[in-house]
């Protein structure tokens, strides 16, 4: 790939966009699992995912 | 489908007039050898569906021998909104470049790119593969390039070649150069950090270059995470979402995951398939853009 490319910008846009928060919490899903299989519980989990406990 | 003839090739993708330039491509068996399923007017149907009046170049490769696997490249250019790369291989579609300009962020742009190339993957055949699913591959690098292609579902090559094995390379690279000693804060090379790119352009790698701390916790699980052999593992460590900085009210924060892994480079694979966890990733992200190719996708994959 030559160094001209650069998709860091339309990711960040993809990122930043309004449905962000919902899409973070379904994409997550595996994560949460992954450490639910890891003995951590879900007030654990919402802090090293920076998720707010209604989330 | 049947072969389509020159005179097909020039009429179907005729109301893209001068906007699209077609190399090596007005030869039906050469169509059919990169896009068959799709008839020439079904392509110019999607090409007519992005935004920005784009300037298209379709470029076949005309080598096909035994040892070479012949290659479709498509560039797509809207100035001053955006620029898709994308190449076209049996069995796979790279994203070879994704790009939106600064001043066009904010309007789903890249979103709309992403979700256009899901559906066209959906549509051509020729890029199934024997289990009738899509691989899009990608080399995530430069900026958040590696936090974000592992947020969106991508995950990094395992092989049993050390060289080719992206997943244990990253793990390396990660302890290497974005770690402490006993993994308790995440650090940078300055000498690797200042050769970077990335570097210049991102002020934060400046502001904060003396690292983070890192809690208990947030040890424990990189750790578990580096210790797998499992690539969708990458996913948990760019999922650690504590704000540790925010560089300007505008940006986007900067997540332990993003500290640790923007910057580095790693190639990796998602598969369009909806039972895999990273369609599932990719689709959340998506929605309900894709949802929509889902649906017209005449269950060819996605």
């Amino acid at each position: 790939m030559a160094v001209e490319f650069d998709k860091a910008d339309a990711l960040a846009e993809l990122a930043a966009d309004g449905e962000k928060e919902a899409a973070s919490r379904q994409s997550m899903r595996y994560t949460q699992a992954w450490l639910r299989a890891h003995g951590y519980g879900q007030h654990d989990i919402n802090q090293l995912l920076g998720l707010t406990p209604a989330e | 489908m049947k072969q389509p003839s020159r005179e097909e090739i020039e009429a179907g993708l005729a109301p893209l007039d001068k906007r699209l330039h077609l190399i090596n491509m007005k030869n039906g068996a050469c169509w059919n050898r990169h896009l068959h399923g799709i008839s020439p007017s079904e392509l110019a149907e999607k090409l007519l569906k992005l935004d920005g009046n784009p300037v298209i170049t379709i470029r076949a490769d005309p080598k096909v021998t035994t040892h070479h696997m012949p290659e479709l490249a498509m560039e797509i250019k809207s100035p001053g909104h955006y620029h898709l790369h994308i190449i076209i291989h049996p069995g796979e579609l790279h994203l070879e470049h994704l790009e939106v300009a600064p001043g066009k962020h904010g309007q789903g742009t890249a979103k709309k790119l992403l979700a256009w190339v899901v559906d066209l993957a959906a549509h051509v055949p020729v890029l199934a593969s024997e289990d009738k699913t899509v691989r899009l591959t990608t080399i995530a690098g430069l900026r958040n390039g590696a936090y974000s292609w592992a947020r969106f579902g991508f995950t990094p090559y395992v092989d049993t070649n050390p060289e080719l094995d992206s997943w244990a390379q990253l793990k390396k690279t990660i302890q290497r150069a974005r770690l402490n000693q006993d993994a308790s804060r995440i650090v940078y090379d300055v000498d690797e950090v200042e050769s970077c790119d990335f570097n210049v352009e991102s002020p934060y790698m400046k502001n904060y270059s003396k690292g983070f701390q890192l809690t208990a916790d947030e040890q424990a699980v990189i750790k578990a995470a580096l210790a797998s052999d499992d690539p969708k593992a990458l996913w948990v460590i760019s999922d650690l979402g504590r704000v540790l900085a925010q560089p300007s009210p505008s940006a986007q924060p900067v997540t332990v995951g993003k500290a640790i892994l923007c910057g580095l480079s790693w190639g990796g694979e998602l598969r369009l398939d909806p039972r895999e966890a990273g369609y599932q990733r990719l689709a959340a992200y998506l929605a309900p853009l894709i949802a929509q190719s889902q649906q017209k996708g005449n269950g060819r994959g996605i």
